[in-house]
């Protein structure tokens, strides 16, 4: 159950902060679920990992779709992916992941040093 | 001004005094002349100028400094250059004047070049700007069209300048010390210091080369003179052009325009077809500023400008057709004293050539002509080349290779290999004739390619002929042989990395993204064919920017491509969806609307309403 509302929080809150930060409000977010919804073991880093790189995979195909993936292709060429687009949305989505996961684990560390009776 | 200095930015003052010092006259004469033996000038040659009353400033006595300069400011792409030409009612198929234009620049995306039709109710013209030009450079509207080339003038003149002293306040000129004017112009860099230079100006115009730029006295620079910064209205001309109905309001157009001065090709509906070498030119004495000037003495200063009205041009000449590609603008029957280092020689007499030897042309001959692949300079020194060569020493391989060569027939097409031995052949040739100069400390010029094969036919024994870094004293014959060796590693590179040498994979056309690094926003490796020096002036990275061909019916029938796309975003269809067109050699029809009605062409309408 804590999972799954870590999960939805954790999209919900990089979606809002998409309007208004750069990428790494998807860092943010995480950091910020992780706090308020606090998970235990590895799933602290897996969860807003796959959260973001769902939202992150998503929203590049929903960019890439509505020129039918001519840029996509393009950039695809430019990472030295021979111009796959699956390849480069598998990127988009670990690099978000990434940086999510790690957000997510500090911000679960952040409360537990600031609220120790929670634990 | 950036675009002023591209095109008219080329001069060789410095270069050419270096060569005269070290060499001498005769030799000067020899290598860079006003004019080559065989000259094909923009107006022809049977233009009479003698009504003209004309007034030349006499040639000063006492010489022009003689002084060396190591090293020489960066100068434009000497590949800049242009193709127009229009036949008149005469000479067209269908009565009707026809004109085209291809300048060639290079080829980058997004594109130099946006086409667009700019319609008010009582004018509509279609054609292509600049990004920051307002009208079309080139285009055409109901009544008239007309395209430019670049008008290859020496217009950039160097004057050596005496300072009082160290502190550079005051100049000595016309017996007496004048005041320098300071400016300082503050360059921000980024991540850096601000640096703050100051200018000093001349009555002559600004000290390029002191002491801290490539100079070497405190006491001395040299001061430019240059048309560019004169200033001037050039926008007004194109905005005049693009409403022009005839030839009277063509040249009222041209009047204002100033810099760079241009090849003006026009054509109307009512059958004239005309060509006006437009710009400021000042009205030179002999030579006067082929080499470094004397800036104190009044003499060397620019006396006057040649009246606009004895600009060359010339209004539905005898032949029925007008046509320029960078070369000269006249032939020396003209009353002015002329002279530029960077003449074409090629495209210009395929061209004229082309309309000479036919009776009537249509808009299909015009394409043919854009795609024309013809290497005149090849067909004039390769026969040499293939005659003096020694064969002796080459191996089977090396004797086919050259029976290739002779079986060619002399156009660059992307399947041949032959033209990719020639180019290499070529290269190393011209490199090894002018060694003496490439190798030498002071910066001089390469001969053109046309002198080049002058002196290798016509004086093969020249000591120019001998490679320095060889005990023997070399001669065109044996240099023949020297550059074909040398070529022939290079085909064998070239065959290792495609498995052949033809021209087209050789060349590789490529259209680059203006950010450098950004490799897959480009287009490379396209199938075209030419080079420079060919009137289809496809180089590797250089060519033809926009291909225009207008036949003056009513409405006008116009075809136009370039090497790009409407869009300057990567992700649009419209990117580069010129490209393959323009690599094939075919034109896209310009839907030039008579009327603000949407038609079934109309991809979408997208309406701009003020604010009340």
């Amino acid at each position: 159950m804590k999972k799954t509302t870590n999960f939805v929080l954790t999209i919900l809150l990089a979606l809002v902060f998409s309007f208004f930060l750069p990428w790494w409000g998807v860092m943010l977010a995480a950091l910020l679920a992780g706090a308020i919804v606090r998970l235990r073991n590895v799933s602290a880093f897996f969860v807003p990992f796959l959260a973001i790189a769902l939202f992150w995979i998503v929203y590049a195909w929903m960019l890439g779709n509505a020129n039918n993936f001519i840029l996509a292709k393009k950039i695809a060429d430019l990472f030295a992916l021979n111009g796959n687009v699956y390849l480069l949305l598998l990127v988009t989505g670990v690099i978000g992941g990434l940086s999510a996961g790690i957000a997510g684990v500090f911000g679960n560390q952040l409360r537990a040093a600031f609220f120790k009776q929670n634990t | 001004m950036y675009m002023t200095d591209m095109l008219a930015g080329g001069e060789s003052d410095l270069e050419n005094t270096n060569f005269l010092k070290k060499y001498g006259r005769e030799r000067f004469d020899l290598l860079y002349p006003d004019f080559y033996d065989v000259v094909d000038p923009i107006i022809p040659a049977e233009r009479d100028w003698s009504d003209w009353e004309v007034e030349i400033p006499d040639a000063p006595t006492g010489a022009t400094p003689l002084e060396y300069t190591a090293s020489i400011m960066t100068k434009p792409d000497p590949n800049n250059g242009s193709n127009n030409w229009a036949v008149g009612p005469d000479k067209s198929a269908s009565g009707k004047p026809i004109l085209a234009n291809d300048p060639h620049l290079g080829l980058n995306m997004p594109s130099i070049w946006f086409a667009m039709q700019l319609a008010t109710p009582e004018k509509n013209t279609f054609g292509v700007t600049l990004p920051g030009a307002a009208g079309k450079v080139i285009g055409f509207n109901n009544d008239i069209s007309w395209g430019v080339t670049n008008a290859q003038r020496d217009v950039k003149d160097w004057y050596k300048i005496k300072f009082q002293d160290e502190n550079r306040d005051a100049y000595w000129h016309d017996g007496q010390w004048k005041p320098t004017q300071k400016r300082i112009e503050e360059i921000i860099i980024r991540g850096e210091e601000t640096l703050y230079d100051t200018i000093i100006y001349t009555h002559h115009g600004p000290v390029s080369y002191d002491h801290n730029f490539k100079g070497d006295g405190q006491k001395t620079g040299y001061a430019l003179k240059w048309v560019g910064h004169l200033g001037g209205n050039n926008q007004q001309t194109f905005f005049d052009l693009n409403a022009a109905r005839n030839y009277d309001e063509y040249l009222n157009a041209l009047k204002k325009y100033v810099a760079p001065a241009q090849n003006f090709i026009f054509s109307s509906a009512e059958g004239d077809i005309a060509l006006w070498i437009q710009g400021k030119f000042p009205n030179k004495w002999k030579e006067q500023g082929k080499f470094l000037l004397d800036g104190t003495n009044p003499e060397h200063d620019w006396q006057s400008f040649i009246p606009q009205e004895h600009n060359a041009h010339i209004k539905n000449p005898q032949r029925g057709f007008v046509s320029s590609a960078n070369q000269h603008s006249t032939d020396s029957a003209y009353p002015y004293h002329v002279f530029d280092d960077g003449y074409e020689a090629y495209r210009n007499r395929v061209i004229n050539d082309f309309f000479r030897n036919g009776d009537k042309f249509s808009v299909q001959d015009f394409k043919d002509l854009h795609n024309n692949n013809y290497n005149l300079m090849a067909a004039e020194i390769v026969p040499t080349m293939l005659q003096e060569i020694d064969r002796s020493g080459l191996s089977a391989k090396e004797l086919e290779i050259l029976d290739k060569v002779s079986q060619w027939g002399y156009y660059n097409d992307i399947e041949k290999t032959a033209p990719t031995v020639v180019e290499r052949w070529g290269l190393h040739l011209r490199a090894m004739v002018w060694d003496e100069l490439s190798s030498d400390s002071l910066a001089m010029d390469f001969p053109s390619s046309y002198q080049t094969i002058y002196l290798l036919k016509n004086h093969p024994d020249d000591a120019f002929m001998d490679v320095m870094e060889t005990e023997e004293v070399e001669t065109a014959k044996d240099l023949y042989l020297l550059s074909f060796k040398k070529a022939m590693e290079d085909i064998k590179t070239v065959e290792e990395r495609y498995g052949h040498h033809k021209w087209g994979a050789y060349k590789a056309t490529y259209v680059k993204h203006l950010l450098p690094g950004v490799r897959p926003l480009g287009r490379y490796n396209l199938p075209i064919g030419g080079n420079r020096g060919i009137v289809n002036a496809t180089g590797r990275n250089h060519g033809p920017s926009w291909r225009m061909i207008v036949e003056m019916t009513s409405p006008p029938k116009a075809l136009g491509v370039y090497p790009g796309g409407q869009s300057g975003n990567p992700g649009s269809k419209y990117y580069d969806n010129m490209v393959d067109t323009w690599a094939a050699g075919r034109y896209l029809e310009i839907d030039f609307m008579q009327s603000a009605e949407a038609s079934e062409k109309t991809l979408f309408t997208q309406t701009l309403k003020p604010q009340p």
